[in-house]
């Protein structure tokens, strides 16, 4: 089989992991060596389903032993299989890295013979690329659970990132679905991982020339839909994971189907809309300063297709608003609607110098769509008749299509949702707006 | 307007000749002046109007190094990375609205550069991230092929002056490989030869020979990227929004 033949199977594979970011690392290029990282990260094209395409996401095989369900690379499950030789994949990756296809590496696998096995395997490839080819690029690599904690410190001395799979949300979707894997089987390397970077923070600070280990951190991802587990589960999980391992990001992957477990669904559609909603929740999560608790409960356990989690917070919480921008302290800014981090900053450096008008919100780029229902500028809202009312201030933010993503027809949402009054068309909205309802 | 400016009836509009140096030389002059300019402008771009006069400015180090370093004290590291990135832009307007802000922090020091509401700094402020905005997307979407003899080369037509960015960029990642980027729109190549930089005139350029493995590559990552996409989430438009057509115009036989 010749390479390229096995880099269409191994991508195959590959392909329903979501993770693809090179952001993290720092390092310039090194006399001698080929290759630089940019701490934001780079994209160097976008695939048919726009999902951004930064590194060459491959597995080094797709033969496995586990039969996880949900899985494609599952051993009962009917697919060409192939594998690469260490040098064969340096190599091809190599010259996709010096044409610029691609910003880096990202190589998982399934299990061959044993955990140990295969991670001897990927420590192969990736040492002729840190040591024979100087490459000093980003490399994220997969922690195989089970394999011995030597292999994994081996491993993250060449790596940039690290991931261990959470796949499922809780234990008991791990028991039906995945019998080989266990929590403790994917939280052991997470916690070995976390040690080995805390402990180099702490040698880097003794001894300049320290060994750098998974300097972009680690993260993890869990499948979205394929079992009953609830948002408020799953950004739980997520919670505990920032704050107990230390992770960098939880990617989260909308459930494709492609398993025929009588437990797993079928015939559905991705749930993409659910994945991107979670994805905004995560958000809040890590730069917001919002808890799990805050954004839902056990009774109300599900994002709110409608309004993304920061509005939908904010129309449950109206006694906080409207949030003066001259005055509000910055963490209640950056949980107002319409204002993100940058903004934030921006007003907060601004109106040093300035008191700040709506005029000037726009210089800012706040969004003032969203953000009009919950400011004030010098006392005043932006449309005076404006009064503060739960349903109205719902059905307006719902109703402006931009609060979608373009995955999902508006209608089609309404239709399963039970959502009991239409949001205003705009011509009410206006009209409520200048105090003629 | 600088304390004892000259008032008379006549608009000056300083003319310098494209390159940095030459425009800090330009703010020297006007400042030197004593003089709010009608404008700073290349040759290239000078449209004669009524009532106006034109000062061509000879580029001087010495006025541009007294010019910068005293911008830089005042305003900051920061704020003047963001004077240069602005500078490459292609917007028209971009060196007066570089002028005033450097006027405005001569007054106000660091202050200056958080005024967003100030419409110069909002527009140097803008002008310098859309130009970082098409560096990173640039360095992600350029494609470089093998030429015979193992150097690189890469075609690209930004919309703004970025070839000396990319052409950092590049050399820092590269390393042992040299490489030539040919800017088609602004006729500039910036050559790379694994110890030097430099940017030259296009003129007369005949790019080399495609080497011979390279079309195996070029059909393996389009393997690749027809590989990854998942059916089942398949969104074009989506895709296109965030790959405009523009940054693709040379390399359509490796991208979708």
């Amino acid at each position: 089989m010749d390479t390229a033949e096995k880099l269409r199977i191994l991508a195959e594979s590959a392909k329903y992991d979501a993770a693809c970011t090179s952001s993290g690392s720092d390092r310039a290029g090194r006399p001698g060596g080929i290759g630089s990282t940019s701490p934001s990260g780079c994209c160097h094209a976008f695939s048919s389903d726009g999902r951004c395409i930064s590194l060459l996401k491959v597995l080094y095989t797709n033969y496995c032993v586990n039969d996880c369900k949900y899985c494609v690379c599952r051993r009962s499950n009917d697919i060409e299989r192939a594998s690469f030789e260490p040098r064969e994949l340096a190599d091809l990756f190599m010259n996709f890295y010096r044409r610029n296809y691609v910003e880096g590496l990202f190589l998982s696998s399934g299990i061959v013979k044993n955990p140990d096995y295969t991670t001897e395997r990927l420590l192969e490839a990736l040492t002729i690329l840190r040591k024979e080819y100087f490459f000093n690029g980003y490399i994220h690599v997969k922690a195989i659970p089970g394999s011995s904690p030597e292999l994994i410190s081996a491993l993250g001395l060449l790596a940039d990132r690290m991931s261990v799979n959470i796949e499922l949300p809780s234990e008991s979707s791990l028991r039906l679905l995945a019998p080989q894997k266990s929590r403790e089987k994917v939280t052991a390397p997470m916690g070995q991982i976390r040690d080995g970077i805390i402990k180099r923070k702490n040698e880097i600070k003794l001894f300049r020339h320290a060994p750098s280990f998974v300097p972009a951190g680690q993260s993890t991802q869990m499948i979205v839909g394929a079992t009953p587990d609830s948002d408020f589960q799953i950004i739980r999980l997520s919670e505990a994971l920032y704050k107990t391992y230390g992770l960098k990001r939880v990617f989260y992957s909308a459930y494709v189907p492609v398993g025929n477990h009588p437990a797993l669904p079928k015939d559905v559609k991705p749930p993409l809309l659910r994945e991107h909603r979670l994805y905004q929740a995560d958000w809040l999560l890590r730069f917001y300063g919002f808890r799990a608790d805050e954004l839902l409960s056990e009774e109300n356990s599900r994002l709110d297709p409608l309004l993304d989690p920061k509005c939908f917070w904010a129309v449950n919480h109206l006694e906080l608003f409207p949030v003066e921008i001259n005055t509000a302290p910055y963490e209640l800014l950056l949980r107002t609607p319409g204002i993100g981090v940058r903004s934030a900053k921006r007003i907060v450096a601004a109106r040093r110098s300035a008191s700040l008008r709506f005029e000037d919100l726009q210089k800012l780029r706040v969004q003032l769509k969203r953000a009009v229902y919950f400011i004030t500028c010098g006392g005043k809202y932006m449309y005076p008749a404006f009064k503060m009312n739960h349903d109205f201030i719902y059905g307006s933010l719902a109703g402006s299509s931009s609060m979608l993503p373009g995955i999902l027809e508006y209608r089609q949402l309404t239709m399963e949702d039970s959502f009991d009054s239409l949001p205003p068309s705009p011509e009410e909205k206006i009209k409520c707006l200048t105090g003629q309802f | 307007m600088p304390y004892g400016t000259v008032l008379d009836d006549f608009d000056l509009i300083y003319v310098y000749d494209g390159s940095y140096q030459g425009f800090f030389s330009a703010i020297f002059d006007a400042v030197y002046d004593r003089r709010e300019p009608a404008g700073i402008v290349t040759g290239d771009r000078l449209q004669l109007s009524l009532g106006a006069r034109y000062k061509e400015v000879a580029t001087s180090a010495e006025k541009a190094r007294r010019v910068s370093s005293a911008a830089r004290q005042k305003l900051g590291g920061e704020a003047m990375r963001r004077v240069y990135l602005a500078f490459l832009s292609s917007d028209d307007g971009r060196e007066t609205a570089i002028y005033r802000y450097l006027m405005l922090g001569f007054r106000l020091g660091r202050a200056a550069s958080s005024r967003l509401t100030d419409a110069d700094v909002f527009r140097v402020s803008t002008l310098a991230q859309n130009v970082s905005r098409e560096t990173d997307k640039m360095q992600g979407f350029m494609r470089f092929s093998v030429m015979e003899g193992g150097a690189q080369y890469c075609r690209f037509s930004p919309k703004n002056n970025i070839l000396p960015l990319v052409l950092g960029h590049f050399a820092s990642r590269l390393g042992p490989i040299p490489f030539v980027i040919h800017d088609t729109g602004r006729g500039l190549l910036g050559v790379y030869d694994t110890h030097d930089k430099y940017i030259v005139s296009a003129e007369g350029f005949i790019p080399p020979e495609k080497s011979a493995d390279e079309k195996s590559f070029e059909r393996a990552w389009k393997l690749f990227y027809d590989t990854i996409g998942i059916a089942e989430r398949k969104n074009p438009r989506l895709m296109k929004q965030l790959m405009p057509a523009r940054y693709f115009r040379h390399y359509w036989d490796i991208a979708p």
